[in-house]
């Protein structure tokens, strides 16, 4: 014990000690600690002995579960009723959207690609080509516009992932800076909006 | 991925975990796999209510209850944390020291561990061991035991508390 005008601190050091332990505590209150703890021998012992408690407690065995544990339990679900089984992965699978974006978005990306790339104004002269006609520019558009829908309901993380493998893929190259803006600014705005309205206004698209 | 493959890469991810807290539940002992057994048939039967995301939480809240069903039928309040399977665990963990008499001292301090969680009540002695030995959030075991995150601290806090006072009590008796 301290002297007695620091009685007090010895509960409050009691108080912070897994605090202290767990790296809790801010620099003044670690040097408050330290400080009392050098001076009080019984705060000393209790420090050292909750050390050793922690210490123990972490090296407490691991049960492993045995094989037969889960052949008695995998025994047991097979007599479920298949209707029972059908759907259970559902909600742990990825998004029933999943592939179908991904397919959508490519799709997308490439026709916009595709209508940048032929709009563009080439610095060389260039034989003469054939622009896309309004349909398919429209197409396109429509294509994209499902893409980002799509991209906007699965989640900005998705479409950031979605985003990523096009432009390693070598994709969109060459508009990459306006893909990214496009799946920053569009994704959430088409999220809004609603998948049904769009496919309400466009029944031939997607 | 079929249903089948799924669920065993999941049993797969967690079955150790739900083992091992039976076991400091009820003793590593035939009631422990019986209860792990179950908490892996109800997962299966409960896929589809159950998100991913708190998969952690919702089997130590289901496995704790199992094992709280159990003792409560067997009329007992704590597990058994003796027994040769228990024993030899312990041993294990002490041989990886240099010094054998100090490996000793540690091996009987953490039989009076295990002691002091076993004479423990609910919720400190379950927030004690999904805290300290399946090594989950304040958060998670919050949600685990339907308490509120400042209550998890406090309980824990005495919690750990109560385990050094009957550690110092032994230590001064003069067991190790």
């Amino acid at each position: 014990m301290v002297s007695s005008e620091d009685t007090t601190t010895c509960s409050w050091v009691e108080d912070s000690l897994d605090d202290y332990l767990g790296g809790d505590l801010g620099p003044e209150e670690v040097t408050r600690f330290e400080d009392h703890v050098l001076a009080c021998s019984s705060c000393e012992e209790e420090l050292s002995l909750a050390r050793r408690v922690v210490q123990n407690l972490g090296e407490l065995p691991r049960f492993r579960c045995p094989e037969g544990v889960v052949e008695r339990a995998f025994k047991q679900v097979r007599r479920d009723r298949p209707e029972d089984v059908r759907d259970r992965f559902a909600p742990l699978r990825a998004p029933r959207f999943a592939s179908r974006w991904r397919l959508a978005a490519a799709l997308g990306l490439a026709a916009l690609v595709a209508v940048v790339v032929s709009l563009r104004e080439s610095p060389e002269p260039q034989p003469p080509r054939q622009l896309p006609s309004e349909e398919e520019v429209a197409l396109a558009v429509h294509q994209v516009e499902y893409a980002m829908l799509v991209l906007g309901e699965t989640g900005y993380r998705s479409a950031k992932v979605a985003g990523q493998e096009a432009i390693e893929s070598g994709l969109i190259r060459p508009i990459e800076g306006v893909v990214r803006t496009l799946l920053k600014s569009e994704a959430l705005r088409f999220k809004k909006q609603g998948k049904n309205q769009h496919a309400k206004e466009n029944p031939k698209c997607g | 991925m079929t249903v089948e493959k799924g669920f065993r890469d999941l049993v797969e991810m967690h079955r150790h975990r739900i083992f091992n807290l039976c076991c400091y539940y009820l003793g590593p002992s035939q009631d422990a796999e019986d209860v792990a057994q179950e908490v892996l048939v109800r997962l299966w039967r409960n896929l589809d209510r159950v998100d991913e995301k708190a998969l952690s939480v919702w089997l130590a809240r289901v496995t704790r209850n199992l094992c709280l069903d159990l003792l409560r039928k067997k009329k007992r309040d704590r597990g058994i944390f003796s027994g040769d399977g228990f024993e030899a665990a312990c041993e294990g963990v002490a041989n990886g020291r240099d010094d054998p008499r100090a490996a000793l001292e540690e091996r009987d301090l953490r039989r009076q561990i295990l002691l002091a969680m076993q004479g423990m009540e609910e919720p400190y002695r379950g927030i004690l061991i999904l805290r300290e030995i399946q090594e989950m959030s304040y958060g998670e075991i919050g949600e685990a035991l339907g308490l509120p995150l400042n209550t998890v601290r406090v309980y824990l806090h005495r919690a750990r508390k109560r385990l050094r006072d009957e550690i110092r009590e032994k230590v001064t008796d003069g067991e190790f």
